[in-house]
């Protein structure tokens, strides 16, 4: 969930920056700003929460194509690899 | 990180900064997202959305000739996309029973029994991938790409959407076709020795400090696939090979620090005077004594100076290597000297002689602290991983023993 947040929030913001009528630029450049800070306080986050040694964290497997098994399917595992253990 | 220095970095001084500011944010998405991704086909969509991403920064923000530089960018990447897309159809087709998923693919890798069609599934990967980190001879989109586009975005391109490539190397193309990987480590090792030097030599004839820069890239994303390549070589030790995977992911994050840093500084040059040519540069180090201090750092750190993490990284990939094809580490050691040769060169014509400014330009103004609070992060960071790097070892250690072990199956 938290990790979905991560790499989503972004996009849903830029949309809104987008989308609202007469934005003000400099309120634009301060959202985007402080969007970042906040994905990147995240992701320290889940840094700090990983167990290096604990496999698959973060973990999150919602069917999106099943007929060729393809999922939206978004987890931590730190570096590559970390997940088949 | 690197986002949020580009935001620091466009606080001010963007034309349409809402539309920009939107991009960017989408660009962060698709970038955290492949990195996330369990799926082939999530991976592929949130690849394949950076590059239309990106496409948008080059030819609204750029400069130059900015439309051929992002119309080449985005052919040439696409064309690798779909390369990749084509692999990533060829790994579901071999599975049993049929999956998109890289946890289950990767517990029993398609393809075991069949070189041959491994090996063309690993080709159509590889180019596809190789085309986005870039090597040779993937590797010609990368330089006008670079020139022409804006500071922040160049900063992003080299820092993170490269890695992208190299990700999908380390995610898909060795746990899943491990087999394939181990028969053609050969050439891997050779793709990527021949961009450590191809990228320094050119390098070496750049007149223009961002087509330098862009260079080196190619230059040190040749030290990634040595290594990968050396993780395939089952008849060395699993030890050195660990190391040299270490060193590959270590390569990675420093470079994303440093070259991104370069790439902010080098935008500092354009804003005051509107080029990047060396012959129109001279003598900073007097005016702007804070510039040339973080130049002379970023550009250290790049060349691989004890105590930046650019040592951590190369330090590991030749030591682990050396091991398994002592021959190309030892060739890319020439690179190294290349390197250090080519940077030390470039700061001593920009910042030290007599000043020479850009015709029109008569005050060179140092940093501003906007730009100052956007680049003196990503050095500190590369600071911290090259006295502390247990900070950053302690996580991609254990992770670079399974991938030796996954490739050696």
């Amino acid at each position: 969930m938290l990790l979905s947040v991560v790499v989503l929030l972004p996009a849903v913001v830029g949309l809104v920056l987008v989308a609202v009528p007469r934005l003000p630029d400099a309120v634009a450049s301060w959202t985007w700003l402080a969007t970042t800070l906040v994905v990147a306080g995240l992701v320290a986050w889940t840094w700090w929460g990983f167990d290096p040694g604990g496999g698959v964290q973060y973990d999150v497997k919602v069917p999106w194509i099943p007929t060729v098994d393809a999922s939206y399917h978004v987890a931590s595992t730190a570096c590559p690899c970390r997940c088949w253990r | 990180m690197l986002f949020v220095a580009c935001a620091v970095w466009s606080l001010r001084a963007t034309a349409r900064p809402r539309t920009h500011a939107a991009l960017f944010l989408l660009l962060e998405t698709t970038c955290l997202g492949t990195f996330a991704a369990l799926d082939l086909i999530l991976f592929f969509l949130f690849f394949d959305l950076s590059i239309v991403a990106m496409y948008l920064v080059i030819s609204g923000w750029g400069h130059g000739d900015r439309q051929r530089s992002a119309l080449m960018f985005f052919l040439y990447t696409f064309l690798g996309s779909l390369a990749l897309l084509l692999g990533i159809i060829g790994l579901f087709l071999g599975s049993e029973p049929r999956t998109f998923d890289i946890v289950r693919l990767a517990a029993d890798p398609p393809w075991r029994d069949d070189p041959t069609t491994a090996g063309l599934v690993l080709l159509a990967v590889g180019i596809g991938l190789a085309v986005k980190t870039p090597t040779v001879p993937f590797h010609s989109w990368l330089p006008p790409a670079h020139t022409d586009a804006p500071a922040e975005g160049s900063a992003v391109l080299a820092g993170v959407l490269l890695k992208l490539g190299t990700y999908g190397f380390v995610r898909i193309a060795m746990p899943l076709l491990p087999d394939a990987w181990q028969r053609w480590a050969g050439v891997v090792i050779v793709v990527g020795v021949a961009g450590v030097l191809w990228g320094a030599l050119v390098a070496l004839a750049q007149t223009d400090v961002k087509r330098m820069i862009a260079y080196t890239s190619v230059n040190h994303m040749g030290y990634v696939l040595l290594s990968l390549g050396a993780v395939g070589y089952t008849t060395a030790e699993a030890g050195p090979r660990a190391v040299a995977a270490t060193g590959a992911v270590t390569q990675m994050v420093s470079h994303g620090l440093l070259t991104g840093a370069l790439f902010l500084l080098a935008g500092v040059l354009w804003s005051r005077g509107g080029t990047y040519a060396f012959d129109r540069w001279g003598g900073l180090a007097r005016p702007a004594p804070v510039l040339a201090t973080l130049l002379v750092v970023a550009a250290l750190g790049s060349l691989g100076l004890p105590g930046l993490s650019g040592f951590v990284a190369e330090f590991q990939v030749l030591s682990g290597s050396l091991a398994a094809v002592p021959v190309a580490a030892v060739v890319a050691v020439l690179g190294i000297l290349l390197t250090a040769g080519l940077l030390l060169r470039a700061l001593q014509r920009l910042l030290t002689g007599d000043q020479v400014r850009p015709g029109g330009v008569d005050h060179v103004g140092d940093v501003t602290t906007r730009e100052r609070l956007a680049v003196a992060p990503l050095l500190a960071l590369s600071v911290l991983v090259g006295l502390v790097p247990v900070v950053l070892l302690g996580v991609v250690g254990p992770a670079a023993n399974t991938l030796v072990e996954l490739t050696s199956r």
